[in-house]
C-alpha cells in the first residue's frame, strides 16, 4: 500500500508540474516530500517561490503548497490543505492568498485573504472591535478576514488561481495556457462532482431518475455521515 | 518526474529550529506575533515553512 501511495504523490506532483509548465514561462521542479514512516506529503516547487513575470520583468512570486494525507478510509491519499499565494517582489509579502484546510475549526474551510486596505472597511471593523474585541480581532488588517469560497467541494482549483494570475493580474503566460487550465479545471470539477455525489446521494439519485436512469436505493449509506461536508462554510 | 524526498523527525525539527533562530524567536513567540501583527516578507516565508513542517509532523 505504501508504495502505491508514494507513487500517487509522485503522479500528483507530475500533474502540478505539467500544469505550471503549460501556463507559466520558465523552469521549476515540483517535488513531493514525505515524513518518514507516515503517509503525509507536502508537494511544492523545490524553489519555494515561482517567479512571475510581466513583460519579461520579474514582478511577483507564486507560492503553492499541497498537503496530502490518508482519507477517511485510510486507503487513499487526499489533498487536505493547499496554499496558493501571490506575493509582490517589492517586499515579498502576500497580495492575495487562497487557503484550504480540511480540518479548519473556525475560519472557512476554503478562503481568500486579500492583503489590501480600505478606509471604510476599517471603519466597520474598528467599530465592531470597539463593541466586542471577540467579534473582530484585528480591525487594522483587512488581510485578517477570511472570505469564504465554496467549502471543501466547491472551492477554486489551482487552474482557477493560475487563470486569475494571467487574466486578471496580467502575468506572462505561455502559448496554449487556456487549453491547459480548461483541461485541468474540467478534470478537477469531475473529481469534485464524484465526491459531491457521495455527499448527497439522495439528491444525485433523484436527478438521475428524472433524467431516465434506473437507480436503486441501498441501505449501506448513512446520509448523516456526509452532512458536515455540506454544512461547513 | 521527481522522486519523493523522505525527511525524518530530526531533520524537520532541526529545520524548524533554524528558521526560528533566524528570527531570534521561540515557536510560541512567533505564533503569538503572527496572530497579532502583519508579518514582513521574511516572516511570511518562515510562517509558510513552519506550517508545512507542522503538517508533516502531524501536529
Amino acid at each position: 500500500m505504501s508504495g502505491s501511495l508514494e507513487e500517487y504523490s509522485v503522479r500528483f506532483a507530475a500533474d502540478i508540474q505539467e500544469t505550471l509548465d503549460g501556463v507559466l514561462p520558465g523552469k521549476r521542479r515540483v517535488v513531493p516530500t514525505r515524513f518518514q514512516g507516515e503517509e503525509r506529503y507536502i508537494v511544492r516547487t523545490a524553489e519555494k517561490n515561482v517567479a512571475l513575470h510581466v513583460g519579461g520583468e520579474h514582478l511577483a512570486d507564486l507560492y503553492l503548497s499541497f498537503g496530502l494525507s490518508l482519507d477517511r478510509s485510510g486507503d487513499y491519499l487526499k489533498t487536505v490543505r493547499t496554499d496558493f499565494a501571490l506575493k509582490s517582489v517589492l517586499d515579498n509579502t502576500p497580495l492575495a492568498r487562497l487557503d484550504y484546510r480540511a480540518d479548519m475549526n473556525t475560519a472557512p474551510v476554503t478562503h481568500w485573504n486579500i492583503h489590501a486596505e480600505r478606509g471604510a472597511f476599517s471603519h466597520l471593523l474598528a467599530r465592531a472591535h470597539a463593541v466586542d474585541p471577540e467579534r473582530v480581532g484585528r480591525p487594522h488588517a483587512l488581510s485578517s478576514l477570511h472570505f469564504p469560497v465554496g467549502g471543501e467541494r466547491f472551492r477554486p482549483c489551482l487552474e482557477d488561481f493560475l487563470q486569475f494570475l494571467v487574466q486578471e493580474c496580467g502575468v506572462d503566460s505561455v502559448e496554449g495556457w487556456v487549453d491547459v487550465v480548461n483541461r485541468g479545471r474540467q478534470a478537477w470539477r469531475r473529481r469534485q462532482l464524484r465526491s459531491t455525489v457521495r455527499d448527497a446521494q439522495e439528491e444525485a439519485a433523484d436527478v438521475l431518475r428524472r433524467l431516465g436512469w434506473s437507480v436503486e436505493r441501498t441501505e449501506r449509506v448513512d446520509p448523516e455521515e456526509y452532512r458536515p461536508t455540506l454544512e461547513r462554510w | 518526474m521527481s522522486p519523493v524526498i523522505t525527511v525524518t523527525r530530526d531533520e524537520l525539527e532541526d529545520r524548524r529550529r533554524t528558521l526560528l533562530a533566524g528570527l531570534g524567536m521561540t515557536l510560541d513567540e512567533f505564533e503569538k506575533m503572527a496572530a497579532t501583527k502583519t508579518l514582513s516578507g521574511p516572516e511570511v516565508d518562515v510562517e509558510e515553512e513552519l506550517a508545512e513542517i507542522a503538517f508533516l509532523l502531524g501536529e
